[in-house]
């Protein structure tokens, strides 16, 4: 049962790294890493060690809101949330 | 033995200097001046950085003595007595180049030295935790207030926006790994404690959570080829997170990495994974982040993958093992910190442009800043009289008398790389005529001075006898290795 839950944790928090790397927008991306920490939280707490589960929980409590706030003021200064454009204009800019 | 006393003042000092930066940033945060919530962060941390250097200086060197940890988890632990002090002090320094960087500008807000004030708790309570599960705590503290730190530029730069969350991700990805590592060696150990890891036998399920921990430690300590966010964040964040990320979050991450590695060397049957595994890290580290430095065109960047190799020089020195190179690690930590305040201190004095043309002549226009950053090139390169050179003799002769050829192989590949990205910067610093602006003289201009004159002082201090700093790292090493048992 332990091992079950434990390989299911370890897949989404795999599954959502894989989307972490590879989205082509911020809030996918921002999501993704939301999901990966309640993932991990969940593997740690499959291999009984749920005290460990505090640092995602911490992380998720500074990077959701963080991430949402810069999410806005991204798209209020760029114009957009992809990636891609984000990265051209900041190569164009001096 | 260590009297009941003073083992009681050791640990209520611990506390007290990880929570003088967070209580000034409370302070801060109800200033409606930054000039107020400045001289608060620079009162707190000038405080902590004396009491940290005080309790390292009176702490007894008994490797029979392991301090307790206090309610926060913290203790002025064996690697902490040289951690606590290096990272006090850069914090006290940054906060002062804080004025040079923001005092002078009208939209310079008290939330800066708020984010500032619990970043430095984090790190520094990163450092000083009894345990793993402290240590990642404190960590994301000292990381997520940086992330806001560096974004809060976006108002000049929107590139910092899109930096700030560069490090918010990673920030995320570094969480998610160090709790299912710690969750793995807490499985594997029965517990969180670092120096419990090696105590008995790790297995296939600890060795995976110590190379998990350490991969996370090492993202976040800004380490090639695992920091995704260091450019931007060195590149298009406020300068002084260069400070913050660039000599403070490495020594408290690298430290806990050097203690995990010591202690890990301790069970025959992980040994040769551990070594494989951070020396294999480190050896990439060294490579790619050499190759990304010679290719660099801006000196915050560059200096960010210059310390990213030399942090790789510290990996490859902690995979050996034994004390004399655990304390060879240490002292590199201290020459990280030195050499990156030193080269982000002497870029700070750029307006805002840290091209390698900006620093052409810098050396004439602006003697203390270019003597900072020629200093901290000369470091990195480990020339003689600096105290690089001696932390590169001390790292080279532990992987000597280890038999590990490859390992000194590797600090003098990390030096010949330097003498090709430093000597670039020296030539550029003295032997061309200047052109670029620098920031307008002002009295906050001054508060700069401090972190440029102390690296300076300390890498040629340092480099001309550095024995107290040398007995220290020795006690810790016999400590964490479990010699001076």
């Amino acid at each position: 049962m332990i091992v079950a839950a434990a390989a299911a944790a370890a897949i989404l928090t795999c599954a959502t790294f894989v989307v972490l790397f590879a989205a082509r927008d911020a809030i996918r991306r921002l999501g993704a890493a939301v999901l990966g920490l309640a993932g991990a939280t969940a593997l740690a707490a499959a291999l009984g060690a749920p005290a460990a589960g505090v640092v995602t929980l911490a992380a998720a409590f500074a990077a959701a809101p963080l991430g949402a706030l810069l999410m806005v003021r991204i798209r209020e200064a760029y114009g957009s949330v992809a990636l891609h454009e984000i990265d051209a204009a900041d190569q164009d800019a001096p | 033995m260590m009297a009941p006393a003073a083992e009681a003042a050791i640990a209520v000092a611990a506390s007290v200097i990880a929570l003088a930066p967070l209580g000034a940033a409370l302070a801060a945060s109800l200033a409606k001046r930054f000039a107020l919530a400045w001289t608060l962060m620079l009162i707190a941390l000038a405080a902590a950085a004396g009491l940290a250097l005080a309790a390292a200086l009176r702490a007894p060197l008994d490797p029979a003595a392991a301090p307790n940890p206090d309610a926060l988890g913290l203790s002025l632990h064996a690697a902490a007595l040289i951690a606590a002090p290096t990272l006090a002090t850069c914090a006290a320094l940054a906060a002062a180049a804080c004025g040079a960087w923001l005092g002078p500008r009208r939209e310079a807000h008290p939330a800066a030295m708020t984010l500032f004030g619990v970043s430095a708790f984090g790190w520094i309570g990163a450092a000083l935790a009894h345990d793993l599960l402290h240590a990642a705590l404190f960590i994301q503290a000292g990381w997520f207030a940086a992330a806001g730190l560096t974004a809060l530029r976006g108002g000049q730069d929107r590139a910092a926006l899109a930096a700030g969350l560069r490090m918010t991700l990673a920030g995320a990805f570094g969480a998610a790994l160090l709790t299912i590592g710690i969750a793995l060696l807490a499985r594997a150990t029965g517990g969180a404690g670092i120096e419990q890891v090696g105590t008995a036998p790790l297995g296939r399920v600890g060795v995976g959570g110590l190379a998990l921990t350490v991969l996370a430690l090492c993202a976040y300590a800004g380490l090639a080829p695992v920091q995704t966010w260091a450019p931007a964040a060195f590149g298009r964040g406020e300068p002084l997170i260069g400070f913050l990320l660039g000599a403070v979050a490495p020594v408290a991450c690298l430290s806990l990495v050097i203690r995990l590695a010591a202690a890990a060397m301790r069970d025959p049957g992980a040994a040769f994974a551990a070594q494989a595994f951070i020396g294999g890290l480190g050896a990439a580290a060294i490579l790619y982040a050499s190759v990304q430095a010679i290719g660099a065109r801006d000196l915050r960047r560059m200096a960010g993958y210059a310390l990213a190799a030399q942090g790789g020089c510290l990996l490859v020195g902690a995979s050996i093992g034994g004390p004399v190179a655990v304390a060879a690690a240490l002292l590199q930590a201290v020459n990280i910190a030195i050499v990156s305040m030193a080269l982000f201190a002497g870029a700070a004095l750029l307006a805002g442009d840290a091209r390698l043309e900006a620093i052409e002549g810098l050396g004439r226009r602006a003697p203390l800043s270019g003597a900072a950053i020629a200093i901290g090139s000369l470091s990195l390169i480990g020339a003689p009289l600096t105290f690089g050179f001696l932390v590169r003799w001390r790292l080279i002769e532990a992987a000597l008398q280890a038999a590990e050829w490859w390992a000194a192989a590797a600090q003098v590949a990390a030096s010949l790389a330097a003498v090709v990205y430093a000597g670039r910067v020296l030539e550029r610093l003295y032997l061309r005529p200047g052109r670029m602006d620098l920031i307008p003289r002002s009295a906050w201009r001054v508060a700069l001075s401090p972190a440029l004159a102390a690296p300076i002082a300390a890498a040629v201090g340092f480099g001309l006898n550095a024995s107290l700093l040398w007995r220290a790292a020795l006690h810790a090493g016999q400590v964490l290795t479990g010699a001076g048992a």
